[in-house]
């Protein structure tokens, strides 16, 4: 059977739960270009995303019948992304970067603005100075400008409170600020 | 200030409330500062958005369909568990069984090879070749749950006093030797209620 984009994601993960393959075709050909990018934005490493990509699915095919709509589908989805994000990176001993500090003030000067606002412009720039960033801060700030979420969606899928979002958020903008105006400068 | 730049990436987004909206460019149109962080705002969301990013597309597809072809579907995955909790008793049937032949093998061996039980005066010699004496203790036949540790074997064989007087055979079973005075039946029931072990059978 062939799914239209009419058919709900609600739809799609009820007609999965009993079974159907081609309802999985037609979700994860919605939903790969985003949880891909999400992937990429936390570990900067195609390959790595490419596999994390097939289990996060796949967790997703097996968990059809378990989601219970107390979120959207899609911050479920990346609530499951980050999660096996989280588990890669245990298996690799690497850190977690649970220990970031939102509420540190950083008394560097700020970055001047009109120099970060001409090289955000510049896509090269942008992507070279986001690799500078850690991963949290790289995640935070591909949820809230490419997924466009709320900082409470957010705070559901990355399980912390909804004032540290805001916390990191805020840092993670200004930091990358000052990679930008240093990226200019040095042009 | 992080309520500010709250509102601001709201804004960007396209996803502030309609007055909150207004109000938030009211004061944009008041302070050029803060309207310079809107704009950098909307230019970093409309940047990230333009970020080219290939994702592996029909290959991917192609790699769950596998994975999925081998994954069982949710009913079979029930199916599959309410199957688990019964198979131990299943798995392990040939445990006793092994024991039990092996006791049978045993008999047999001594039967053939020793003298007639039923002629007059004779005994089976089943004296260690190196000239010890055979052991007048009861012996029962062991086996230990596949996970069982040394501790758990050691912790179940003085639990009776015993001793491991051979094994594991190839089947896994042991041969616990009990002190000469010990009841084989209260051995047994000891026994059987230590976790780690699987099967015991008395002579």
């Amino acid at each position: 059977m062939e799914y239209s984009v009419e058919e709900s994601d609600e739809q799609l993960l009820r007609t999965m739960a009993v079974g159907d393959t081609e309802a999985m075709t037609a979700f994860y050909r919605r939903h790969e270009s985003r949880v891909y990018r999400y992937l990429m934005s936390k570990l900067n490493d195609s390959f790595t995303a490419t596999d994390l990509l097939n289990e996060v699915m796949l967790e997703v095919w097996r968990s059809a019948t378990r989601f219970a709509g107390r979120a959207k589908v899609t911050t479920w989805m990346l609530g499951i992304a980050h999660n096996k994000v989280l588990s890669h990176w245990r298996k690799q001993g690497v850190r977690q970067f649970t220990e970031l500090d939102d509420n540190l003030v950083d008394d560097t000067p700020a970055a001047d603005l009109e120099q970060a606002l001409a090289a955000v412009k510049d896509g090269q720039v942008l992507r070279a100075c986001m690799q500078s960033l850690s991963p949290p801060h790289r995640e935070i700030l591909h949820l809230v400008f490419f997924e466009e979420l709320d900082y409470a969606e957010i705070a559901s899928i990355l399980q912390i409170p909804e004032g540290t979002v805001k916390s990191r958020v805020y840092h993670a903008k200004n930091l990358l600020k000052k990679q930008l105006a240093r990226a200019m400068r040095s042009a | 200030m992080n309520k500010m730049d709250e509102q601001l990436n709201l804004w960007a987004n396209g996803r502030l409330a309609e007055a909150d909206r207004r109000e938030l460019e009211k004061k944009m149109a008041e302070d050029p500062a803060l309207a310079r962080e809107a704009e950098f705002a909307k230019a970093l969301r409309q940047s990230m958005r333009d970020q080219p990013l290939t994702p592996p597309a029909e290959l991917g597809l192609a790699r769950l369909r596998k994975a999925m072809r081998e994954e069982p579907s949710a009913a079979e995955q029930g199916g599959e568990q309410k199957a688990a909790t019964q198979t131990p008793a299943r798995k392990n049937f040939w445990k006793p069984v092994a024991i039990a032949a092996c006791l049978v093998m045993a008999l047999q061996a001594v039967l053939l090879l020793g003298p007639a039980p039923w002629q007059r005066g004779a005994s089976v010699d089943v004296a260690p070749a190196a000239g010890d004496t055979a052991p007048a203790a009861t012996r029962l036949q062991i086996v230990f749950a596949p996970s069982a540790t040394a501790a758990d074997i050691r912790a179940a064989v003085l639990s009776v006093n015993g001793s491991i007087a051979a094994g594991p055979s190839a089947l896994g079973v042991f041969s616990l030797a009990l002190p000469e005075d010990a009841s084989a039946a209260a051995a047994v029931e000891t026994l059987r209620a230590h976790g780690s072990v699987e099967e015991v059978i008395a002579p």
